[in-house]
């Protein structure tokens, strides 16, 4: 074992001595769960900006009726790309990618369970992301149809069939998710054994912070979902390339089949988007409030208890489609069930606020939004799950509106939250409280004049997915405002990444722990040392560096 | 009925917002081209607000009930968080020290476990209640039936009982349930009337059923709801509530053949010897063609290729010319026709009222 | 483990060498799916780089794990030693021995919630029953007025015929009574000692005409024209009377200190003195 150790160049000297090429080698074949766990955050950030750059294109279109500016097909393209992307090559790599940087530190661990298959992952997840992009030069095929996938992100049968889907646009689409599930379901695999084999002494289940014990359920609705999405997407290739009829409806096939399939992944997908959103905001929110979470064994159990029941409501995504009496009461009341834990979460959040002494820096600013605009998504989620309404606002821009609010509201929010949080642990810069605080409010005011309009289109019988509407509907205003909205939001962001490049010119050093935090990440160093810990810690209660702080006062006395 | 008293009062009176969107309209225009072909004839806004029709006045009344009991949720917890934010907020000088740690209470969880559970308990039944009054598997007695096939983009509308086929404009007669029967020819399209019904999704290899009891006449627009491909935004429906009268009378002109004029015996032999057969069925003339829509009666509707442009022989003659002029990626082919052909063939379909 | 074992931590640790072999079998397996949409090539390309990726990846793991040496940071780069901040925590005035006390000190036991409950149902059920048999000659109609939230399973139309018997109602009717019943009084339970003023006010009077509202306007907007079938006097009279009665069955119980308000040494089970209070 020695001898390998010998043959090796100390990574420090490298890095020391290294030019970009050596850099950009170490950063390809690094096996560290930091430095994967930021490059799926980037890869992240780059497909957002491309997802978003396809949003302003649309909104753009929808501005005024009767726009000329996109061909249908073009705009077709774009809102398929753009859920797509948002969805697959955004929301998973990020929500991957801060699981991977912290779960390790936060458990006291030197690395994930397995980091070559971590490394794997990734680069699975990013070549699912080129192949899906390929498909804007090279999917003409054999009938010259089509560049990028046409079919809506979830690519109902049969129009994503070969008779109504020509070319071989969809294919690419089934093929870019199909290769990224593969990464997402192994780093799935790796967060359950890191969490449940290598936490340090003393960091018992019931220790564990609340930002590990989501991504566990996460990792376990992962699992569950995603390999159901990748076997139908087999089933649709085998009726693509090999004649079968699973979903071929000229055939015998049945179209409803694909939608159970779909759903049956794709609403657990949202909670494992949003579960995470919640694992920031519940480690961000006590620090900024200075007090420990509230009722930390209900929030532990309202997640499993979203979990359990994210499993059992798919179909009311699929009200519209005839369901039936008895079928139609059971998802209706069960979509309603997932109203309880998730309001004891924004309880929690709030008793956790009150009584405490609220910082409003800007990861603090993107929390508090998180939770009203959470809120407000979850009572159009109970508009929304009372059927009959539904018959009405299924498939209208409320619903555009509902995910959203709960897409971006809730997890883009938090994620921004996140990056101001944990951005100093990551790199050793802060980033600026001031460009934070524009970046906020910008975001802020463009998110609500996009999106809480879109309330009212879906109302006014706007239905979704169209690239032009006549006038004379009463949507114009409307859509004015919200395509004005998505201007406010681009630059938004444009801060943020301004930010981000400040904090290299102009470095502001943050020191290891910057937010006087309580989680064992802040007790190494900003950066963390390729190995984390150099003596394994040692915890005797949830918020370890509580008790070093306050040796007089520790939390293993009270929980 | 003390019930349609209500309604009346409640929304009988409601001016449409249609002063406002015009104005609006007029001044969005600077920012943007207007495009081509656009059916401009009216149609107002098709508000789940404004309901003409059971069952939407029923989902209507279910959603504001709903409505309420989240703004009263809203109001709550929103008014909760300000207040606490505002409450708590760290003073400007930092007095160094750490609020009291407060670990939870099990009676709190317990109380704001058991008020949602109550809620949903409460809503459960009243959606479960809804649910089944709002869903009828077989027609009433004394129904209109109408058979909705959905196509790539547009609607085949037939009366099996009054033995005729239209497309794309539903006329119905005010007071009488009308039971439609959804559905697809090729991919799924969704059946939504927003004035006066829930959608409905149009699934190939399916059945699905639907009701509508009209309570008001006049002409409500609606569309297709779920993305069916290229031209899914152009594949818009409209309906013309009648009284039962002038319904009588509107299926007695659907019921005749085609008319035929003298003066365009030119454009109907062309029709008869060109393409336009294979696909489009002129009862009298040729009834092999099923892939278009009927157009017997063709000038009786208000718009063409599926509310994209109104109706009108300048439109049929651009139509005829290049149908990717006005609806782009429409299934229709350009004819390749002289345009001598497509005036004689234009007269001719103007002539079909 | 084999990082303490190889090297004492003062100097630095083993860590899994970095390596290519993971991307060599990404890539070499999404060619190899590409090929589908591509050329039957990439199925060759890819699959001799996903081997190579393979081969690759087992020499790192066999036949021992690829490491490298990762020297310690410098003393002057590591963060420092967390210096404790004594005596800077607030404490609330209320609470024994701990001021981070669970709220509220003290609470109605759960059992004492779940009977209200009953008694107030019971009640509830007891006064309607009679006063419909008063009024109406059948104490039905009252029950079957409360189940006209699920009528519709029934086909039944809120009317003359609810005057009747009906066992799908009146047992529909009497598991959702019991179920709210026991819910509300387990919350009258735990809520009712942290509201200001009497708990009488609150549970008896306060909260039956909150829900009296509510019922109103969900049976108007549900069923319009239904609530003037119901008698809302005899209605909110009800409510009252539950509210009432469980508030007072549970106001009446024994209050339990809350477990937290004890000192560490009490919690574990140590027999110790508290002031003023007995164990």
């Amino acid at each position: 074992m020695s001898a390998s150790t010998e043959t090796r160049v100390p990574e420090a000297a490298k890095r020391t001595t290294a030019g970009w090429s050596q850099s950009l080698h170490d950063w390809v074949t690094t096996v560290d769960h930091k430095r994967l766990g930021i490059l799926y955050i980037a890869a992240g950030f780059f497909f957002l900006v491309i997802g978003g750059v396809e949003a302003i294109l649309m909104r753009a279109q929808l501005a005024v009726p009767a726009n000329t500016l996109l061909e249908p097909q073009e705009f077709n393209r774009l809102f398929t790309m753009h859920g797509t992307t948002m969805v697959f090559l955004v929301g998973m790599p990020i929500i991957t990618g801060f699981g991977n940087y912290l779960i390790p530190l936060m458990i006291g661990a030197r690395d994930m369970a397995f980091p070559r298959l971590n490394a794997w992952g990734f680069w699975m997840f990013l070549l699912g992301g080129i192949v899906l992009y390929m498909s804007y030069f090279a999917s003409m095929g054999l009938y010259g149809a089509g560049t990028a996938p046409d079919v809506g992100w979830f690519a109902y049968a049969p129009l994503a069939g070969k008779a109504f889907s020509r070319g071989n646009a969809t294919d690419y689409w089934i093929l870019g998710i199909l290769i990224s599930g593969f990464g997402s379901v192994s780093g799935a695999i790796n967060m359950v054994t890191t969490t449940l084999t290598m936490r340090c002494p003393g960091m018992k289940m019931n220790r564990l912070p609340l930002f590990v014990w989501m991504m566990l359920v996460v990792s376990f609705l992962i699992l569950l979902a995603l390999p159901v999405l990748t076997g139908a997407q087999v089933m649709l290739l085998f009726d693509r390339f090999m004649g079968a009829h699973f979903f071929d409806t000229q055939a015998g096939g049945d179209a409803v089949l694909w939608q159970h399939f779909f759903w049956f992944f794709g609403h657990p997908e949202v909670y494992i988007l949003m579960i995470p959103g919640f694992a920031y905001a519940s480690e961000i929110i006590p620090v900024f409030s200075r007090k420990v979470i509230f009722g930390y064994s209900f929030m532990v159990a309202a997640t499993i208890a979203i979990g359990l029941v994210a499993v059992g409501v798919w179909a009311h995504h699929m009200f519209t489609v005839g369901l039936g009496k008895g079928l139609s009461v059971w998802f209706a009341v069960m979509t309603m069930i997932v109203g309880i834990p998730t309001g004891i979460k924004l309880f929690n959040w709030i008793a956790t606020l009150y009584g405490g002494k609220i910082l409003l820096r800007t990861p603090m600013l993107f929390c508090i939004g998180f939770i009203g605009q959470f809120l407000v998504a979850g009572l159009s989620g109970i508009l929304l799950s009372g059927a009959p309404l539904n018959w009405q606002l299924s498939d209208s821009y409320f619903v555009v509106a509902h995910f959203h609010y709960v897409l971006i509201g809730g997890l883009v929010f938090t994620i921004f939250g996140a990056c101001y949080y944990w951005f100093p642990k990551m790199t050793g810069r802060m980033l600026s409280e001031r460009l934070g605080r524009w970046h906020f409010w910008l975001f802020f005011v463009g998110f609500h004049l996009t999106f809480t309009t879109m309330h009212v289109q879906g109302v006014l019988g706007m239905p979704r997915r169209i690239y032009t509407y006549p006038a004379e509907r009463g949507w114009e205003v409307w859509n004015a405002i919200s395509s004005s909205g998505a201007i406010l939001q681009a630059l938004g962001v444009a801060v943020f990444l301004f930010a981000l490049v400040q904090a290299f010119r102009r470095p502001q050093w943050a020191g290891p722990d910057p937010w006087n935090a309580w989680t064992l990440e802040w007790s190494t160093s900003s950066p963390p040392p390729a190995y984390n810990f150099l003596t394994i810690p040692e915890v005797r209660s949830r918020r370890p560096l509580w008790d070093l702080k306050h040796p007089d006062d520790p939390d293993w006395e009270h929980e | 009925m003390s019930s349609s008293r209500h309604r009346e009062r409640r929304f009988g009176k409601r001016a449409r917002p249609q002063a406002r969107a015009r104005a609006s309209r007029a001044f969005l225009g600077l920012l943007a081209g207007q495009g081509v072909a656009q059916a401009d004839a009216g149609g107002g806004t098709p508000s789940l607000f404004l309901p003409v029709a059971e069952p939407a006045q029923s989902i209507l009344d279910y959603g504001t009930l709903l409505v309420l009991i989240c703004a009263v949720i809203f109001v709550v917890v929103m008014g909760l968080l300000a207040l606490t934010v505002v409450r708590f907020r760290a003073s400007a000088v930092d007095d160094g020290e750490e609020p009291p740690q407060i670990y939870g209470s099990d009676q709190l969880e317990l109380a704001w476990t058991v008020v949602p559970v109550l809620i949903v308990i409460v809503l459960g039944l009243i959606t479960a209640g809804r649910i089944v009054a709002l869903q009828k598997d077989t027609p009433p007695a004394g129904s209109l039936a109408v058979r909705v096939v959905g196509h790539q983009w547009w609607w085949e509308l037939e009366y099996p009982d009054h033995g005729f086929v239209t497309a794309n404009e539903l006329h119905l007669p005010l007071g009488q349930v009308a039971f439609l029967e959804l559905e697809s020819e090729d991919v799924i399209h969704s059946f939504w009337l927003p004035q006066l019904s829930g959608k409905l999704d149009v699934i190939p290899n399916r059945t699905n059923t639907m009701w509508i009891e009209p309570q008001k006449t006049g002409m409500f627009v609606g569309q297709c709801a779920e993305y069916c491909g290229t031209q899914h935004a152009n594949m818009l429906l409209r309906v013309f509530v009648h009284a039962p009268e002038d319904f009588e009378r509107w299926v007695r002109d659907q019921q005749q053949e085609a008319r035929r004029v003298a003066a365009h015996a030119e454009g109907r032999a062309l029709f008869a010897t060109t393409a336009c057969v294979n696909c489009h069925t002129v009862r009298g003339l040729s009834e092999i063609g099923s892939f278009g829509p009927d157009l017997t009666h063709l000038m009786s509707r208000t718009t063409l290729a599926a509310g994209a442009a109104v109706n009108d022989e300048a439109r049929l003659v651009d139509w005829l010319t290049d149908p990717d002029h006005i609806k782009p990626g429409a299934r229709m082919p350009a004819m390749k026709l002289s345009d001598a052909q497509i005036a004689r063939l234009a007269g001719y379909l103007s002539s079909l009222e | 483990m084999d990082s303490e074992a190889l090297a004492s931590p003062a100097e630095g640790l083993s860590l899994p060498a970095p390596t290519s072999a993971p991307l060599y079998l990404a890539v070499g397996l999404a060619l190899m799916l590409v090929s589908l949409v591509t050329s039957v090539l990439f199925v060759w390309a890819g699959g001799g780089l996903a081997l190579w990726g393979a081969v690759g990846w087992w020499r790192e793991m066999f036949p021992e794990e690829a490491k490298e040496f990762v020297p310690a940071q410098a003393e002057s780069e590591r963060a420092p030693e967390i210096v404790p901040v004594p005596g800077h925590v607030r404490n609330l005035v209320v609470g024994e021995g701990g001021h981070r006390v669970r709220l509220p000190l003290e609470y109605h036991p759960y059992s004492a919630g779940l009977k209200g409950g009953i008694a107030g149902g019971l009640a509830m059920a007891l006064v309607a029953g009679v006063h419909g048999w008063l009024t109406q000659g059948s104490a039905w109609h009252v029950f079957n007025g409360f189940a006209l939230i699920v009528l519709p399973f029934f086909g039944v139309a809120p009317g003359p015929e609810l005057a009747g018997f009906h066992a799908g109602i009146a047992l529909s009717a009497a598991v959702v009574h019991v179920v709210l019943s026991l819910l509300i009084g387990l919350v009258y339970a735990s809520v009712l000692p942290m509201l200001p003023g009497h708990p009488r006010l609150w549970g008896g009077i306060v909260a039956p005409l909150v829900w009296t509202g509510a019922g109103f306007v969900s049976i108007e907007l549900v069923e319009p024209g239904a609530a003037e079938s119901i008698q809302w006097t005899v209605f909110i009279v009800l409510q009252i009377v539950f509210g009432m009665t469980a508030g007072e069955v549970i106001s009446r119980s024994e209050r339990v200190k809350t477990l937290q308000s004890f000192p560490l040494v009490a919690r574990a089970g140590f027999e110790v003195d508290i002031e003023g209070d007995e164990l």
